[in-house]
């Protein structure tokens, strides 16, 4: 035990302090920060010139339909960043200032002769981004509020009446299904954990075999046992991730309770109705620490089973083929979690780590599942600790051609 | 008391690796294990060490198994291996703790120990800029750091500068001043005859010789003659007398029996050869190696 400590100590401070780690755990931090900013980012971009530049429009009231609210229509203008001049009303002079830039356009407001309804002219160098559409609908709602007030008006109808009219209808929408498709959040729930579980687990491989390449190896296990060796570095790998990942959450949480503006703030409306509680958090570091150990002890024996650094791609060829089908498995029955595939991913226990914690966090996950689900991913992952032991042992210190599977049978017998 | 090896075997596959080997060392002192390439030396070790399985046989320290519990030991593989990245000072300490050492202890060795071969500078440097003599003395301190009682060495001396040699033959003398079971395997035969009492040969898994080794020299009887003369004798030699060796200042050669020696010393004396020196010697390890391990 003191043994695997040393161990665990030695292998956490020889990961943190390697420059490759600081430096990709300081550029996700950067790029977590960068993406909670791209809102203000857009914003002092592309922002800035739109307010300043509000858009400026001459308008003319030909036949007086507006009438005195035109210093209304005005105002209301201004809301919505127009900029309207009524003092112009000569219509040429108004085409000279669109054609020298002054002016973004030109309305004129004109008597139907034969409908007696009002009619909207606009004039505009016919630049995409003054065309808009929607600015001609605007105001064509604009007068044709102002008319229907006006004939309100002269029909006396009490201004109780026209204050209903022209209040603002209020609605608020109800489902009766949720509609709110949570299948979003299992999905990223997990590729999380699989990016987090086999990433760190790959580390294990990794430090295994420059061990053994470097030769350390034979005074490592001279030194204390290969049982100690394997649980101290697994442990101490996975208190790594687990470091790295809790870091990086809380500067997402950080940055995004700091950057995001509020009226951008999505996430909460989706965390609302995510079944978060300190339950489900506590279940999904259960997932993590439990897959992780998984996949960790099969890379570890893997590490073991090959003599030069340049072999450990092809020998992780297995566990990266198991590690990729689970993933995929549980990426896809995320969108169907009533489906049978979603029940088996989340109870198979080299799937159950990436499945269930995104659907434990959707919702909906019956207790008797999660604690089936969490039993035989422990005995899994008991077992494969002993298994690992042996093969680990048998392997260390077998140089020369990578072992097969068979092979390392033999030896762990052996052991 | 010490450490005894009973009849120790080991397969691998089809092929006995080693094959019933038997010594034993009841006292601290060196013991010389040899053999050529691929012999089962390392093999040997590391079953000692426990590290490998044996498939038959005992292995015993003090009458108990050799493990962490029994007895303090230490081994300096034959391939060099150590943390490239880390630093000295970090290693040391980590091997010393795992080797069961309190950390003060372990902090006063591992400064103590570097100062002693001279790599006080490289200390919080990465072991990697260190050159490979060094890194070698380093690998010889992770094995006796923790003063162990029984300290295997593999090839100690390949690949070391005479200076460097002969600071690390200091330590290995000192060591057995303090009473440390020494297992010692190298090619070179002039270090195993300046340490070894004992020595088992191995050939290809067997034992072909076994035993102290002045007694080895002495059963193979003094047929080396030396003869060291600026004249030319070779008139006088007889038929039956080999050339081992012509050098300017002299001849070596191996005889059949000693009264032949006597005879040709009469001879050069009545001729009025001027010798220098005339000696009738064992034969060196060298030529009982390759005797009983070459062909």
């Amino acid at each position: 035990m003191k043994d695997m400590i040393t161990i665990l100590k030695y292998t956490i401070k020889e990961n943190v302090t390697k420059k490759s780690f600081i430096i990709t755990t300081i550029i996700l931090m950067l790029m977590i920060v960068l993406v909670c900013n791209i809102p203000n980012i857009v914003n002092t971009i592309g922002g800035e010139e739109k307010e300043e530049q509000s858009l400026k429009y001459v308008l003319i009231d030909h036949d007086n339909i507006i009438g005195n609210d035109i210093n209304a229509l005005v105002e209301m203008g201004k809301t919505i960043n127009w900029e309207i001049d009524i003092n112009t009303t000569n219509t040429d002079e108004a085409i000279e200032k669109i054609q020298n830039n002054e002016i973004d356009g030109m309305l004129e407001v004109l008597l139907d002769e034969e409908t007696k309804s009002a009619k909207l002219k606009y004039t505009s160098n016919g630049s995409i981004y003054v065309d808009d559409q929607s600015i001609i609908n605007q105001f064509i709602s604009m007068i044709k509020t102002i008319q229907i007030n006006n004939i309100l008006k002269q029909a006396n109808v009490s201004p109780e009446s026209l204050n209903i009219i022209n209040a603002d209808i209020e609605y608020e929408t109800k489902h009766l299904q949720d509609a709110n498709d949570n299948s979003g959040i299992a999905m990223a729930a997990s590729f999380i954990l699989f990016f987090a579980v086999y990433f760190y687990g790959n580390y294990v491989a990794v430090s295994v075999s420059s061990e053994k390449t470097s030769r350390v190896m034979e005074t490592l296990v001279t030194s204390t046992t290969p049982r100690n060796i394997i649980l101290g570095k697994t442990v101490a790998m996975g208190l790594v991730g687990l470091g790295q990942m809790l870091l990086l959450i809380f500067t997402a949480f950080v940055s995004y309770k700091l950057f995001i503006p509020p009226e951008m703030d999505i996430i909460s409306s989706i965390m609302g109705n995510m079944n978060i509680n300190i339950y489900s958090i506590l279940i999904c570091l259960i997932y993590f620490i439990l897959g992780y150990t998984v996949y960790a002890f099969l890379n570890a024996v893997t590490g073991a089973t090959v003599s030069k650094v340049e072999d450990l791609n092809s020998a992780q060829m297995p566990v990266a083929m198991i590690a990729l089908i689970s993933f995929y498995l549980a990426y896809f029955t995320a969108t169907v979690p009533d489906s049978s595939a979603s029940k088996f991913a989340s109870i198979f226990p080299f799937s159950s780590a990436f499945s269930m914690p995104g659907r434990i966090l959707a919702g909906g996950v019956a207790s008797w599942e999660i604690i089936i689900s969490i039993a035989i991913l422990l005995v899994t992952a008991v077992l494969l600790a002993f298994i690992s032991i042996k093969a680990y042992s048998g392997a260390v210190l077998h140089y020369g051609k990578r072992l097969n599977i068979k092979e390392l049978l033999k030896l762990s017998k052996e052991k | 008391m010490g450490l005894r090896i009973e009849k120790v075997s080991k397969t691998y596959g089809d092929k006995k690796v080693v094959d019933s080997i038997s010594f034993s060392m009841e006292k601290p002192g060196v013991y010389g294990l040899l053999g050529a390439n691929g012999a089962g030396k390392t093999t040997t070790m590391r079953m000692i060490l426990n590290i490998i399985q044996k498939d038959e046989g005992e292995i015993t320290w003090n009458g108990k198994k050799v493990c962490k519990d029994n007895v303090r030991f230490g081994y300096l593989p034959e391939e060099r291996g150590i943390y490239g990245k880390a630093k000295l000072y970090d290693q040391l300490m980590y091997f010393a703790t795992l080797k069961g050492m309190k950390k003060a202890e372990a902090k006063e060795a591992t400064i103590g120990w570097c100062k002693k071969l001279g790599l006080e500078e490289y200390l919080y440097k990465p072991a990697e800029q260190l050159s490979k003599g060094n890194q070698q003395k380093v690998q010889l301190m992770i094995a006796v750091i923790h003063k162990p009682e029984l300290l295997i060495l593999d090839e100690p001396f390949s690949g070391l500068d005479p200076v460097n040699t002969k600071i690390i033959k200091e330590i290995i003398m000192d060591l057995i001043k303090q009473g440390t079971y020494i297992i010692l395997s190298s090619h070179q035969m002039a270090v195993v005859e300046e340490y070894c009492q004992d020595i088992v040969m191995l050939k290809q898994g067997k034992t072909v010789l076994q035993g102290n080794l002045n007694e080895i020299k002495k059963s193979y009887g003094r047929n080396n003659l030396l003869i060291e003369t600026y004249q030319n004798i070779e008139g006088y030699i007889p038929a039956n007398f080999k050339i081992i060796d012509k050098k300017a200042n002299g001849y070596e050669f191996k005889i059949e029996k000693e009264e032949d020696a006597q005879k040709l010393l009469e001879t050069l004396v009545e001729n009025k050869v001027v010798i220098q020196k005339f000696e009738l010697k064992e034969p060196s390890l060298q030529e009982i190696f390759i005797d009983k391990v070459g062909e």
